[in-house]
């Protein structure tokens, strides 16, 4: 209250007739005398902008708004009223602010590191949404019932420690399937019309990296009309990602374009499966160096990801305005000063528009309290009491005694319920990091109930060859496993055409010629995108070579009849089907496929012996190559 | 030590940081690019990646230095807080300059700048909003005509990256234009502006100040809270449906659960 001793009071008096409001003489600054203000000109009837001599700050007042305002930070900090008396505008003013001591500008600076609250959800949501954190250890994803619920930010669903899948790649998926594509909107909607961009804001995981690197401390991108404008861009790339996922040509945007990708689905999976890096291409260096691009333009530039890339972002946007959380704006108690757009990094309009992410950085400056959080209020502020204008000493005493009670209790009651939603919030994050890393173990549903029948054959043939006949010796088989040299397991496995399963199966290792085995599934691109070779191959060496196509018994195979009939009407590949077996395919499994890390080639020779295996895709010169070292028309 | 040095040492600091961080990010593509040259079939071997990132350890390990560097700084010598600079628009003003000027008391010519550059643009506007239409619709043309008859082709890059260009540079070319109307109409306002305000004074020396006319809301504002609670209602509804729909009749849940539980998204890691 030291201030209010030095306050003095500062008389305006209009100078000229334009409502230029001057105080004379012009003072300067002192620890008296601190401010001067000059009304600069109406901004409409009843508002001002004013600005001080040093030209330090513009801003607004309105008259006579009761209680009259100062609607600049700076100023509030030593105008203390603001009054009118006809044509006065009375100013009290207290002392300017003296420059912070060191002490207190490290202690602001240390204060700065705490965590804020949303930086505090947005770790939680990221730790929640990948609470499976075994499978950073193991290189494996998670598959269990709960991986069909999307989370609602950008978060890869074959990252290994993802326990949800991510909504943009169902999507595509989903539309170029032509299949649960009902759920997927649905879902969509829900989240759009609960949250809107309130998840980019709060929820996700990409989003909170995008703020930690932008912490970094580096001359930063402002935005500008520039930016605004490229805000439309994530647009273009929602409408060509859902065209080329309807058309069935591809997911373009996870294949081509997703950061996320790469941070949390590579970076979290090769590290413990290093087999999978043989199978790394020139796919794998153009999202690299885009993962890094992005990581780098973030540093300078706010969530350069998410204001002009990000398709989900864009989904969001659409529902941002009606959205049951966000930020609101109180229109009528705005007075267009404008601080909320500068306090924004966002390429807000206004607050709340399509781009608003909800952060609420902007409610803190607004001087007039009209932004503020949507949605149901879990913390509720006291009530106040009137004072009447007439009330007595005593009575205004009493009355501001009962307030602090009402205050007290206002604030314990807070307190009981901030404790009881922190208590809710550990108790999930403990329980879901629980029985994802320790109670489950990997199943996917129902398998361990109604697990099906082996689908392999016991070799009676080779075993009795090895052993009995003196005779003619012959050299003994090697092993069966799935390295190159072991003989391949032996199954059988039915065959299917563009009509559906023909009623005969067909053994890999029993075809007498080379074989070329490829496990494939409809809704995985790469798969589909070299099967030509496979056809190629097929064709050319009809009488020597057997191609297999077996497709997972796992994913989408009730697609695969209308898939031949579409595409491979006329093949001599032969289309098989695999089983379904404890973890992944039997088949799929037994020949070294694991981690559901489609597609895989592996070629045997006439006896059924493993010349060559490759998990990922195979380019048409290796895959010839290899043919025709089997084949023996070229020699290792 | 004054305010002006710390703030220069700031500036330093960040400059100097920033191009570490370009720098670094540049060597780890090219080191990328270097192992994907060195062979022909899975050069993506653990030996090469450790030969190839390991020089650029020592700078990794400097550049997150600077950083903790940086929070040092930070908070030692502290940088003073930068005001938040508002920047009211000429938009704005002319907002609020127009609730309270006479237009049929100015002078004719200020009327007409008024007018013209209104009208400038306006025109830009509809301009811009019809190349965006048109290019938009181009576009789609574009990708359906290109796709629709699309059977698969192993080569991504030579079939992908064609399509994907040319559709984006008919996006390239309304954004650009965007940009260009965000410019020009900044430009008008300015100009815009500096004839309000002479209105404004013109009004104030020869006519009585015009008060704020309340227009009536329109229909949709009034109940504005009605419909978006309707609205809001409505998609709720449909989510739920679809959901329960979807679930119920066609088992989809288990179909995402295996879509993303059973096999690696080798798109998304870049497994091509």
């Amino acid at each position: 209250m030291a201030n209010e001793q030095k306050r003095t009071k500062l008389n305006l008096v209009p100078t000229n007739e334009k409502g230029v409001y001057e105080h004379k003489p012009k003072p300067k600054y002192s620890d008296e005398d601190l401010v001067t203000i000059n009304i600069k000109e109406y901004l409409d009837d009843d508002s001002l902008r004013f600005r001080d001599y040093s030209d330090s700050f513009t801003t607004e007042f309105k008259i006579p708004s009761p209680p009259p305002r100062i609607e600049d930070e700076d100023a509030q900090e030593y105008v203390k009223d603001v009054s009118i008396a006809h044509d006065t505008v009375v100013i009290d003013i207290s002392e300017v602010p003296k420059p912070k001591s060191w002490k207190s500008r490290v202690l602001g600076a240390l204060k700065k590191l705490i965590p804020t609250k949303r930086r505090l959800i947005q770790l939680y949501t990221a730790l929640l949404f990948n609470a499976n954190i075994k499978g950073y250890i193991q290189g494996d994803m998670f598959s269990g019932v709960e991986k069909g619920i999307c989370s609602p930010g950008i978060n890869c669903y074959s990252c290994p420690g993802a326990i949800g899948a991510c909504p943009l790649g169902t999507l595509q998926n989903s539309l170029k399937s032509r299949n649960y594509f009902l759920l997927i909107f649905g879902i969509l909607f829900l989240y759009g019309v609960i949250f809107g961009r309130f998840i980019c804001g709060w929820l996700c995981p990409f989003g909170l990296v995008q703020d930690l690197l932008f912490k970094i401390k580096t001359p930063k991108l402002k935005k500008s009309p520039v930016t605004r404008a490229l805000s439309y861009f994530k647009y273009v790339l929602l409408i060509l990602a859902v065209a080329f996922a309807a058309l069935g040509i591809g997911t373009i945007f996870c294949q081509y374009i997703c950061p996320a990708g790469i941070l949390e689905a590579a970076f979290g999976m090769l590290p413990a499966k290093p087999v999978l890096l043989q199978t790394l291409g020139a796919g794998f260096v153009w999202k690299f160096s885009l993962f890094v691009s992005f990581v780098v333009v973030s540093i300078f530039v706010y969530r350069a990801f998410c204001r002009f890339i990000c398709p989900l972002g864009a989904i969001y946007s659409l529902f941002n305005r009606f959205s049951i959380l966000g930020i609101k704006l109180e229109k009528p108690k705005c007075t267009n000063c404008g601080r909320c757009i500068a306090k924004c990094k966002m390429d807000i309009r206004q607050v709340g528009d399509r781009e608003c992410i909800s952060c609420g950085e902007c409610i803190d400056v607004c001087p007039t309290k009209a932004i503020s959080f949507k949605g149901p209020k879990i913390l509720l502020a006291p009530n106040e009491i009137d004072i009447p204008e007439n009330a007595s000493e005593k009575e205004i005493s009493d009355i501001k005694t009962k307030q602090a009670e009402i205050n007290a209790k206002a604030k314990k009651r807070n307190n009981i319920v901030k404790g009881v939603i922190g208590g809710l919030m550990a108790l999930l994050m403990v329980g879901a990091l629980v029985y994802y890393n320790i109670i489950k173990n990997n199943e996917l549903w129902g398998r361990d109930d109604d697990a099906p029948p082996s689908i392999f054959e016991t070799d009676t043939e080779s075993d009795t060859s090895n052993g009995t006949d003196n005779t003619e010796p012959v050299a003994p088989k090697p092993p069966v496993g799935n390295q190159i040299g072991n003989s391949c397991p032996s199954a059988a496995l039915q065959i299917f055409d563009e009509n559906g399963f023909t009623g005969e199966s067909i053994n890999p290792t029993k075809t007498g010629k080379v074989t070329v085995i490829n496990f494939w599934y409809t809704t995985c691109t790469s798969c589909v995108n070299e099967m030509p070779y496979f056809d190629t191959i097929a064709s050319k060496h009809r009488d020597s070579v057997v191609v297999i196509e077996i497709h997972s018994d796992n994913t989408s195979f009730k697609d695969a009849f209308t898939f031949v009939q579409d595409n491979y009407l006329e093949t001599n590949m032969i289309f098989a089907k695999d089983v379904k077996g404890a973890n992944y395919d039997q088949y799929y499994t037994a020949l070294g496929g694991a981690y559901g890390a489609y597609p895989m080639t592996v070629i045997l020779d006439e006896n059924g012996v493993i010349t060559y295996t490759t998990p990922g895709s195979i380019t048409e010169a290796k895959l010839t190559e290899e043919v025709e070292k089997a084949l023996g028309i070229i020699k290792e | 030590m004054t305010e002006k040095r710390i703030k220069l040492g700031h500036l330093l600091y960040s400059i100097m940081l920033s191009f570490l961080l370009v720098a670094i990010g540049v060597c780890f593509i090219l080191s990328c690019l270097d192992i994907y040259k060195s062979a022909e079939n899975a050069p993506f071997t653990p030996d090469a990646i450790k030969s190839h990132f390991f020089v650029l350890l020592i700078p990794s390990i400097v550049c997150i230095l600077t950083i903790i560097g940086g929070v040092c700084l930070n908070i030692f010598i502290p940088m003073e807080e930068q005001k938040l600079r508002v920047n009211i628009t000429d938009k704005d003003m002319i907002k609020n300059l127009s609730k309270r000027i006479n237009y049929k008391e100015a002078p004719k010519e200020l009327v007409a700048v008024v007018k013209s550059q209104r009208g400038f643009r306006c025109a830009f506007l509809i301009i811009t909003i019809l190349n965006a239409i048109i290019n938009g619709a181009y576009m789609i043309l574009y990708v359906l005509s290109t796709c629709l008859n699309h059977k698969p082709n192993p080569d991504h890059f030579a079939e992908f990256f064609p399509i994907f260009a040319t559709a984006l540079s008919y996006a390239i070319i309304p954004i650009f234009v965007i940009v260009i109307y965000h410019l020009f109409s900044r430009f008008t306002y300015a100009r815009e502006l500096e004839a309000v305000r002479a209105i404004s004074e013109y009004n104030a020396k020869n006519s009585n100040p015009v008060s704020i006319i309340e227009k009536k809301p329109c229909f949709f504002k009034k109940h504005k809270k009605a419909f978006v609670n309707i609205l809001r209602c409505f998609i709720l509804v449909l989510a739920i449906t679809l959901i329960v729909v979807s679930i119920v009749f066609f088992d989809d849940f288990k179909e995402i659960a295996s879509l993303a539980g059973d096999n690696v998204c080798s798109g998304c890691i870049g497994l091509f």
